[in-house]
Formats: C-alpha cells, structure tokens, sequence
C-alpha cells in the first residue's frame, strides 16, 4: 500500500522559473526513497512540498490516502497538521533550549501529559544515542550531535513519514560515512517511511530502498540502487551516478536473445549491447551507448561473446585497490579501472573485453 | 482587630466633621459678593454659581510666568468662593501660542477659555472670523487710557501695554545717559546693541512697524551695520543681557528688567523721547469657552485693580488703566513710577497706532522690510 | 473513509467531508501570507504614504478662499524668491556637509582607534565614546550655549581670565558654533556605522599589506579605510541627510547670527498667522528631494559597492601597534569626550544650581529650586516627563512589535514581490525629515477625531518616522537565523503563531532588546516630529525643554536637560541588562 503519493506535482517560482515539472511517485509504507540530484534539480522543493513549507501549484499530495495537497479543491494542510518529521540540512535546532527541550517540542505541540513527554523524550535520546545529555545546550553539541538531537526531535512524536532534507552534508566526510549506515539501519528498525533528498549518489546508494533520481524538475529515472547503477536510463543518469563512459554510435541489426549491434565509428568497432534495447530501435538510428570503467576487462579471455577492443593505455594512476586508467582505441579515450594487483605501464598495449550484458544502450 | 475598628471609626467621624464643616463653608458668600449690590451682585452671583457646575478653567498668556499665574489663580479662588475649580495655564510665546490654537480652532477643539495675549493682529483677525465673545466687564469703564491709544477691541477686549523697548545693564553700560533711540548708534555700543527678531515674531515686527512711525529706515540700517544682535526669544534676550553678552536691548519688556533686577543685574528700561511702541495685551473669552462663566469672572478679576496689584507682586504689567497706590511700597518706586520698570501707559509717549486697521498683509510687509535691513544670511 | 476522501478528490470537490473542510480552512494561512502582505502595505500606506501625500499636494495648492482651492506653484515661486529661503537653503547644505564631514573624519579615526590599535584604556573610552548617541545633540546646543556664548561661556571668560585675551576666543553662536555641536553629537554614529566593518575585516587583509613592507598609518590609509569606505560614505551620507531635516540646534544657535535653516524657516511659517501651510510645504518639499537624492546615492550607488570583507570565521583581529602614537590617539579620544560629553554635561550641571545665571556659576546663586520646579512644581514639565516616558515604554513597545512584524513579513515570505514593496515602503519615511514627518500628520488628522487623541497621534507619527531603525536592526538579526529554524518546529505540529511565540521571538531576543532601546531613546529625546505635532497636553519633554529654553531661565533649562539626560542613560542601562545586550548597532 503506498503510503506517500505525489501526483502531477508542478512548483513554479515566479513566471519563468520551474522548479518542479510534473512530478508524480509513490513511497510505500516502510521504504526509504531516496531524491537524487544535483543542486536546483527540484529534488529540495518537492520535499518542502511534501512537508507543507511549499505550496505547489498544481498537483496532490496524499499520505495515507489523506489529502494534503490538492491544487484542484484548493486544499493545503499547513506543516503543522501533517504530522511529519524532517532533519534539515542546518539541524535547525533551536539554541535557546537545552537538548531535552528540543525533542520535547513535538511531543508537547500534540498536547502529551507531561510524564508521558519525559518518557518520549527518554526513548527518543537513547535511539540516537544520546542519553545522558539531555539537559546540555544544544549549541554546544558537536556537530554530529547535533545532528542526533534533530533526528531526535523529529522521531520523538512519532512522525507518519520522516522527510531528511541533505542531513548529513554538513557533517565531515568520515562521519559521514558512519552516519550513513547507522541513519538507514535505525530507520528500518523503526520500519519507517523515509524520503531523503541528497546530492550524494554514494548516500544515495547506501541507504536507500529505491532512488529516483531528477534533473530539472524532473524525474529521470526511478529504481533500486542496483538498476540505478547497472541500467541507467539516460546519459544523465549514467553521468550523475558513478563514473562512466558514454559512447556515440548507430544502431545496427538485432542479434536474437542476445542484444543489438551497434556500429561506435569513434572506436571504430561494432559492439554488442544487451541492455536498455526494450524499445524500438530503428536501424541506423544515432544513439549513445554507456560502459561503466570497471565492466571493462583486460585480457582476451571470456565468454566468446565478449566485446572485444584493442587498445594503448595512455595513462594510469595508482590508488591502491586499484589502477584509473585511461586506454586509447580508435579515436576514442576510454576510463578503465583495473584491479590493483595488475601490472600497468603507460603505452602499453592492450586487449580489452566487455560483457553485452554490460553496455547499456541509453535513452537519449 | 480592636484597633482597626477604632481606626475606621475615628476616620468615620473624621470624615463627617469634614464634611459638616465644609459643607456651610462652601454655602456661605463668596467674599466678592459682599462688596457688590443689587444687579451687579445677582449678575456676579450667578456667574460663581455656573462657575462651580462649570468645575475646570483654562487660559493661556504670553506675559505672566508660572508664579504669578499661580498667585493669581489663589487669590480668585479665594475671592470668587470656587476653591473646587481646576485651572489650567500655560505660558508660551505668542508664536507657540498662536499655532495652537489655529492648529485648535482647524480641528475644531479649542481648549482654552481665555487669552491674554500680544497679538494685535491675531486678536482683530479672531475677532473678525468670530471665535471671540463680545463680553463688557464692569472694570472694562476704567480702560479708557487704551481707548484712546486704539489698544481695545470694540467690547471684545480691553487692553493693556506690552512696552518692548530699550534697556540698559547699568553694570556694564554704567551711569551713561540714554533719551534717544539715535544713542544706540554711539560708537561706544557698536556690536553691544541687541534686536528682537521679528522673523518668528508678530511681537517685533509690529514693534518695528511702530518705530517706524518716528524713525527712517535708514536709522535701522545704521544700526544693523553697527553689529546690532538679533535674537528671538525674550527670554533669550533677558538671559544674554545679564549675561554681559550684549549690553542693551531694544525689544525688552518690563517683565525681564523686573526678574533680571531679582537675580541682582542692574537692568533699566529706558523710554526714549521719540516714543516707544505699546502693544495690546488683550484679554480675551473664546466665541466657544467651555467654562464661560468662570471665563467671564476671571476676565473681570484679571481686569480689575485687584488683579492688576496680585500680578504685580510677580510681573511687571504696563497697565491700559489708571493703577492706585500698590500696598507694597517698593512696586510704587520701582516699577509703577513714571520712570519705573513699568508705569501704566498714560505716563509713558506711546506712538499711537490704529491696530485694528493692522493685517495679516501688514504684518508680512514690515516683516520683510526688518529682514532687508537685518539680513538674513550669514553673519561673518 | 480514506478511499472516499481519495475519491472526492478526483471528482474535484463535492459532498463537503469534514476532513477536507477542516484542511481548507487551516490551508488559508498560505493565502494569507498575501493578505497579510498587502494589510502590512495598508497600513505603511495610511501611516507613511497618505501623510506625506497630503503634505506634498498642500504644496501645490492655495486657497484663495474657504473652500476654494487651486492647484498652482505660487507656493514655490513665491517662497523661493525671498533671499532668505535662499540664504537658508546655502545655510541648509553647509551645515548638512560640514556635520557629516567632521563627524565622518572623528568618528571614523575613534572607531578604527578602537578596532584595529592598541590605544590604551580602549574599553572605557568606548563607553565615554558612545554617550553622545544616547543624549541628543539639542541638548548639547542648550550646554554648548553656556559653555561658548561669546561674552559669557563658561569656557570663554576662563580662557580670558587666564590668558587675559582681548576678545572671547569662541563663538558658538556661528555656523561654525552649528556644526561643531552637531558634528559632536553625530560622531557616535559615524563610529557605529564604521566599527562593525573595522571589527569583522579579516586581519589577514591588513597583515599582507604590512608584509610588503607599508607602514602603520600607510596601512591604514592605503588598506583598512578603502577598505572599509562603503560603510563609511553610507554613514556619510545618511548623516547628511539626516542633519538636513535637523531642528533643535539651529533654531537655537542659529538667530543670534542670523542664520535660518530650511527647517527653521518651515518652523516659523507654521507658527505666524496666517499660517503659511503652503509655503511650508513647499520649502519641506523641497528638502525631501534633497534628502531623497541623498538615500538614493546612498542605497544604490554606495551600499552595492561594499567589499566582502567579512570572513564567517570568529577572529579575534591582531591589533596594530601604534608605538608613540598611541598617546596622540588617546589625546584625540580623551579631547572628543571632553568637548562632547564632560563639558556639556558639567556646565549643565553647573548651570542647574545656580538661581541665575550670570556668566559662571557663583556660590551666591546656589540653590536647588530649579530642579524642584521641574521635577514637582511646574505641572508642565512634569507631565512632558510623564508624556516621553509613555511615549517611550509604550510607542517603543508597539514600535517594536510592528517592527518585529514587518521584518516577518519581509523577510520570511514567499511572494518576493510583496515583501520588496513592504521593504521599500517602510524605509520610505528616512528620506522625510522629522518636523516634515510632524507637520504632514499634523494637516492630515487635524480635522479628524484622531486629532482628538494626540498621544495617539504623536506614538502614530513617531512610529511613522523611525520605523526604518527599529526595522533595520530587527531584521539584521532575522537575517541571520535560518529559516528552517522556524519550518522545523511548523513541522514538529506546532502552528503559525506558536512558532513565532516560542521560536523566533525568543531567538530574535537580543535584536528585539536593541531596537526597543534604540526607539525608547529616540523617542525619549524626539523634537522634530513632536514641536509640530505634540498639543499642550501631549507635549513630550524635548517639546518642554524647547518651551522651558524660551521662557525661563538656564538654571531651569539645565535642570530639565539633565532629566532628561537621566532617563536616557537610565533606560539604556536597564534595558541592556534586561536584554543582555553587548552590542550597540544603529
């Protein structure tokens, strides 16, 4: 059952400006989806939408099948009558109350008795883990601290949706990275609905159930991290998530049950993709076709079916767990990453094979 | 317990004996009416009597201080058997006074009862749009000195002076002889001369106007080019005589000789032989007085001889109407003698003048002509 | 149920469910915002526009008759074709640059002094500094007067008691006199305006100059006050239009040498009778393009210039080291604060216990009368005091809380177009000088019953005028606090007013304090708006003291300045400590 429904969402600002174009998705109960994409994409606006801090223009918005939004019957329930939670980007937390103060402030705007206030406030402190510090100053928390208290005070009345708007883009990189793991993992053990609007595809990937990704004011593609990452449905996609390469080609003949050849006059080779070829595609027809670096292995062994190029490497850097490399063929520079234990010699030549299965013919 | 009840029960009685002794007291004659009879007593008596209903009196004046309003507003109470009414006063400059009550009368409140004021012009003009009350006082018969000077107002008014004229701080100018309004022009007080600016004032621009009667023009323009001093307010003025800032005014009214001679400045009024300009101070009732009938009993009491000696204890008055003998013996020497600070206007050369044939245009006309001659720019 | 309501909402509305009918009604407040947008430009229009509407139309009008009248510029042609407007107006523009001049050149030179050096005993001058901004500069015009009228100035008769001069060395009856009191007491604001830029520039920006090798003084000429010179000429400029429209101390430094002002002039037309209403308006009309051109440099052709030299780190800014001069700093401080603060306020003090005054104070005057009669004898001065203090503690109050309101309603809105004409329309009564501001409140509710409650009116015209402060420093504190800090807690489910009440009132605490304080001391000192506009009942005490500076003695006068001056500094130091403020801003 969807829990979180937005149709036909359309958010102008001023005459000229759209921010958000006809936006429609679902989010059912218990997953975390994820808005992905870069700044001014739309992905903030139609989270403020969704929390009632934006008034969208045309559209509805539903949770649990209650309106809150209809630009048709001109209905707009205020933030304060959703009965949702949101961690802000800033924390947001208010510096003229204590930590405990904080997170009580939902709980006591619903009208609880005041036992039962301390007791949510309790419970809520200890999920973040952050018992003990309730009576601190908020301010003087550090970052990431603060960080809790503001998904503290979000949890703490028990929101039917919580809304992260780039939560943790303040906090540093290492952090980060913990934070991450440790946000999603409470969230499903809470089994809670989440929308989570990042710029981070790396983010994006770790904790999400599903990612719609948008650019602007659109959604671009919307799929679990895996189908995001492996079948990308245009080069902005593909781009946007990950490193890639994206190759400019002709569609030639279909190969039955195994894909659609397509002619590359840059690597000045034919190859074989197998995927994102759902569609009619008329034969001799311009089209881009993307290989992610790491799908692209060196050596000519291999299923038969392998695409195979020859190519020189032109440049390679060490990272350690592995070799970025760039490998001429034809007139074209293709990214490669190479396992690290491999021997990699700028002139090198070298043989490269690809899986159809990995060549993904894209949707622009 | 005990002692509250004997308390509340003393404060009780203490109260009735209040209220049974000032209950007759309140009942018996105003001291007033003893010295009047038959119509003149009834007329008076029903005055108090609507005075008492009316509770509350305002005026307003540009010649008495706080003090002597003070006094005065004592000795009527006490006079008139109204020691209930609550008076209000203020002193202003005739300026101050003249935009508030224009500023009143457009807004149609008009909060005063009675004005004494310097105003020629103002009061003709009041009088004219009809704001005024035609009101003949008793006392009104002994005025005919400013009768015949043009001062009165044709039974809205009956005045008497505001002499603005020369004096002289004796402690710096010393015991030099002054007659003429031609001695200012000495070299000796060449940048010690001070003039009332008549930019801000109808004061000293009829003052000028006056003058002007009996002195050219050029004799103005002489003495602005000895450094004659212009300042507007007569306080001002007083403040920077005694100060030793300038030595002689011209524009000087008795009342500042009188306070600057308290605080211990020899200062002397002088009235040159070419005459001196007396200005109405008319006392007059609003067409639409809130309290007339306290209006019309304090316009009789400030009219009257009594009234005349109470302010003269505090302020110097060129009275419009023959003075007797004040009981203070000092005030006859000082200030009502011919050459006192401030004699009634019968024993000084006033320079007649028609004031109810001064206008408004008038008024602007002089103005700009005493701008000509003093400037108005930057003095170096 | 929930399909229900999910169907009515594809069918577009029909049967009215309680639900929906229940989110719509609470959906208004986003339709609201505009209606409290355009009810915010209502009432700046009604308070501001229509004021100053009726003042201007009242200068292209004369009335022939009553009940006639006719649109003309007789107004203009005539009045401007006395020498005296003329000589006033050259008066006007001398006195307007010469104030902000001299007080740009002191207030800039204590505030870097302060900021950047190491002067000694930086603290407590800073406070000595800042006095005069709480007094107001009439006042010093009033100790001034005592202090170096020709003859008999205190400081005059000194100096030819001791170096036996022929003549008195001073003459505050001058334009010179004028602009010295004024630049006096505009100095504090200059040193306001520039401080806070001095304070917050990155040292490194001075540093790199040093390690070029440029010196101390070159550094601060070549970098530091570049640097900080949008700053300045705004302060610059709003000091010069502001000590166009000022009042108080040439109308009483200003006859004795014959110098008129604009505003002086406008004054006695409204004061002689006839009124010259028209006349009036059309010198103020006038004078409000002057000041209007001035704000328009300053807003868009200086402010957009400022340089970004303020970095979000906390620094504590290293301090140049002055070597000798710092004593000459000091000397510079120490002088400033004499000749603006112990001077004036010692021969106040002086002139209050002396019966008369005679030149100098003498033991043989000593009394204590004048400060009996102003504190219980004269009922005047006793209900002005009453008058400034409600005026003050209330006005400032309901002041504030529109200010509060309208920083809101500016800054926090979604419809930008809105806010930029509330914005617009409330920094609008700056350019419209005070006895400007009175006098158009005064012709357009004289005929109206509001003319019957002048308290009312006075709070309505003050609030008018200084609007723009008490806005500006709330809405500087509004502007630094996100907005996320309100949405969060709407979303936490408490609503539009609560939000307000418990999270950005609370927080806009210390702006809210210093724009209550900054009022109470404006309006306490008011003389401009109020000399017009304040009846006999409603006289405040700046009114007072002008009328008590006409009629009585300097004893008096002193006395009542010193009043004032007490409740000034009293309110200031009960307010900063309610509000625990650490920070002046203007």
């Amino acid at each position: 059952m969807a829990e979180v429904v937005v149709k036909d969402l359309v958010k102008r600002f001023g005459t000229e400006t759209l921010a958000v174009d006809n936006v429609s998705f679902t989010v059912g109960e218990g997953e975390f989806v994820t808005l992905l994409g870069p700044s001014g994409c739309g992905k903030t606006t139609t989270l403020r939408c969704i929390a009632g801090l934006e008034t969208p223009d045309e559209g509805d918005i539903l949770i649990a099948d209650e309106i809150f939004t209809s630009s048709r019957n001109g209905v707009c329930l205020p933030p304060e009558k959703r009965r949702l939670g949101m961690v802000f980007q800033s924390y947001a937390i208010w510096p003229h109350m204590s930590v405990s103060e904080n997170v009580a402030y939902g709980i006591q705007a619903q009208g609880a008795s005041r036992a039962e206030v301390n007791e949510k406030v309790a419970n809520a402190l200890e999920l973040v883990g952050l018992s003990g510090l309730g009576e601190r100053n908020a301010t003087k928390l550090s970052g990431g601290q603060q960080q809790r208290v503001s998904l503290a005070r979000a949890l703490a009345y028990n929101p039917r949706v919580l809304l992260f708007d780039e939560p943790l883009s303040n906090l540093d990189a290492k952090l980060r990275e913990r934070m991450r793991v440790e946000l999603a993992n409470l969230i499903k053990e809470l089994k809670l609905t989440a929308i989570y609007v990042t710029h981070d595809q790396a983010e994006a990937m770790v904790m999400s159930d599903r990612i719609i990704v948008m650019k602007d004011g659109r959604i671009q593609q919307e799929g679990d991290p895996h189908a995001t990452y492996n079948e990308p449905s245009n080069s902005f996609v593909a781009d946007f998530i990950g490193v890639t390469n994206i190759l400019e080609g002709k569609a030639g003949e279909r190969e039955n049950g195994k894909g659609l050849w397509v002619e590359v006059p840059s690597l000045q080779s034919k190859i074989l993709c197998a995927k994102g070829i759902d569609r009619d595609i008329a034969v001799g027809s311009d089209l881009l076709v993307t290989v992610r670096p790491e799908y692209i292995e060196l050596g000519e062994e291999g299923s038969n079916d392998n695409n195979v190029l020859r190519g020189q490497v032109s440049d390679a850097v060490y990272l350690g767990q592995s070799w970025d490399c760039l490998i001429q063929s034809g007139s074209f520079e293709l990214r490669v990453h190479v396992r690290g234990d491999a021997d990699i010699r700028a002139g090198q030549p070298v043989t490269m094979n690809i899986s159809p299965s990995r060549c993904v013919v894209l949707s622009d | 317990m005990k002692k509250t009840l004997i308390c509340s029960v003393g404060m009780a009685v203490l109260l009735a004996a209040v209220f049974t002794l000032g209950g007759p007291a309140r009942a018996a004659e105003a001291p007033i009416l003893k010295e009047l009879k038959g119509a003149e007593k009834a007329r008076v008596a029903k005055l108090i009597e609507g005075a008492r209903k009316e509770g509350n009196f305002s005026w307003a004046t540009n010649l008495a201080p706080v003090k002597a309003a003070k006094a005065m507003e004592k000795a009527f109470k006490e006079l008139y058997g109204l020691p209930n009414v609550k008076f209000r006063f203020a002193n202003r400059r005739s300026g101050t006074l003249i935009k508030r009550f224009e500023q009143e009368i457009k807004a149609n409140k008009l909060s005063v009862d009675v004005v004494v004021l310097a105003a020629a012009s103002w009061l003709h003009s009041m009088k004219r749009r009809g704001h005024l009350m035609k009101y003949v006082s008793p006392e009104d018969k002994h005025y005919d000195l400013a009768e015949k000077a043009n001062m009165n107002g044709d039974g809205y008014w009956v005045s008497d002076g505001q002499i603005n004229t020369m004096a002289v701080n004796r402690d710096l100018a010393g015991k030099v002889k002054l007659t003429s309004w031609y001695d200012l022009l000495r070299p000796e007080f060449k940048g010690k001369v001070l003039v009332g600016d008549a930019r801000p004032s109808e004061t000293y621009t009829l003052w000028y106007k006056g003058l002007r009667e009996r002195l050219p023009k050029s004799y103005f323009q002489k003495l602005s080019a000895s450094g004659a001093g212009v300042m507007a307010r007569g306080a001002a003025q007083r403040r920077s005589l005694m100060a030793g800032e300038y030595w002689l005014g011209t524009t000087i009214m008795a009342r500042h000789n009188w306070i600057a001679k308290k605080a211990g400045v020899n200062m002397d009024p002088i009235y040159p032989k070419e005459g001196v300009v007396a200005l109405p101070i008319g006392s007059v009732i609003m067409a639409k007085a809130k309290n007339p009938n306290m209006a019309k009993l304090f316009v009789d009491y400030w009219r009257s001889v009594r009234g005349h000696h109470m302010l003269l204890n505090y302020n110097p008055l060129n009275s419009g109407r023959p003075l007797p003998p004040h009981k203070d013996e000092k005030i006859n020497k000082l200030i009502l003698a011919k050459d006192g600070i401030a004699p009634p206007i019968d024993k000084i050369n006033v320079i007649p003048t028609d004031w109810s044939k001064v206008t408004p245009a008038d008024v602007k006309k002089w103005k700009a002509e005493f701008i000509e001659v003093f400037g108005s720019g930057t003095k170096k | 149920m929930s399909s229900a309501s999910k169907s009515e909402l594809e069918a577009g509305g029909g049967g009215a469910k309680p639900a929906v009918a229940a989110s719509s009604l609470a959906g208004r407040f986003f339709n609201s915002e505009n209606s409290l947008k355009i009810g915010s430009l209502g009432l700046l229009t009604i308070l501001a526009i229509l004021p100053v509407s009726v003042f201007i139309y009242s200068a292209f009008v004369t009335h022939p008759e009553a009940g006639k009248s006719i649109f003309t510029f007789t107004n203009f042609t005539k009045t401007f074709s006395t020498s005296e407007v003329l000589d006033a107006s050259v008066n006007t523009l001398i006195i307007a640059l010469g104030t902000s001049v001299f007080s740009c050149l002191v207030g800039v030179s204590l505030a870097w002094f302060h900021a950047r050096t190491d002067m000694p005993f930086r603290r407590t001058l800073e406070a000595l500094t800042l006095i005069p901004f709480f007094l107001s500069s009439f006042l010093g015009a009033v100790a001034w007067w005592a202090l170096a009228a020709p003859r008999t100035g205190i400081l005059n008769r000194w100096m030819i008691d001791l170096f036996g001069l022929s003549a008195p060395p001073f003459n505050i009856y001058s334009m010179t006199g004028i602009v010295m009191v004024m630049a006096l007491f505009y100095t504090p604001y200059m040193y306001l305006f520039t401080i806070g830029s001095l304070n917050r520039m990155d040292p490194a920006l001075e540093e790199s100059a040093r390690v070029c090798g440029t010196g101390v003084l070159r550094t601060a000429l070549r970098v530091t006050i570049p640097l900080s010179t949008p700053a300045m000429l705004s302060g610059a400029v709003i000091i010069f239009v502001v000590s166009m429209g000022v009042f108080g101390v040439p109308s009483l430094l200003g006859p004795i040498a014959r110098i008129s002002t604009l505003s002086t002039i406008i004054y006695t037309k409204m004061e002689e009778y006839p009124l010259d209403i028209g006349g009036a308006a059309a010198l103020g009309s006038v004078l409000m393009v002057f000041t209007a051109l001035g704000l328009y440099i300053q807003r868009k052709i200086i402010a957009p210039r400022s340089y970004v030299t303020v970095t979000g780190k906390g620094y504590r800014p290293s301090r140049v080291s002055l070597g000798p001069w710092k004593y000459v700093a000091l000397a510079i401080n120490c002088s400033y604060v004499l000749l603006a603060v112990i001077l004036p306020l010692g021969a106040l003090l002086l002139a209050s216990f002396n019966r008369a005054w005679l030149g100098g104070f003498r033991w043989s005057q000593l009394s204590i009368y004048n400060w009996a009669y102003v504190l219980f004898e004269y009922e005047y001065a006793v209900r002005a005091t009453k008058n400034s203090l409600i005026l003050g503690l209330v006005g400032g109050f309901i002041t504030v809380v529109l200010c509060t309101f309208l920083a809101m309603v500016i800054l926090r809105g979604r419809n930008k177009k809105l806010s930029g004409a509330v914005d617009y329309l409330s920094t609008l009564p700056i350019g419209v000088p005070g006895l400007i501001m009175g006098m158009a409140f005064l012709i357009t509710w004289i005929k109206t019953p509001l003319y019957a409650l002048p308290m009312l009116l006075l709070m309505m015209a003050y609030m008018t005028r200084y609007l723009p402060y008490g806005l500006r420093t709330i809405s500087s504190v509004l502007q630094s606090l996100s907005s996320e800090l309100e949405e969060s807690a709407r979303i936490c489910g408490s609503s539009f007013v609560s939000t307000i009440r418990k999270i950005t009132v609370p927080l806009l605490r210390p702006g809210i304090f210093a724009a209550y304080l900054m009022l109470f001391i404006m309006f306490i000192r008011e003389l401009p708006v109020s000399v017009l506009l304040a009846t006999e009942d409603s006289a405040p005490m700046a009114v007072a003291l002008y009328i008590l500076q006409e009629n009585e003695a300097l004893g008096v006068v002193a006395a009542f300045a010193l009043v004032q001056t007490a409740l000034l500094l009293l309110g200031t130091i009960v307010f900063r400590k309610l509000g625990s403020l650490e920070e002046l801003s203007v």
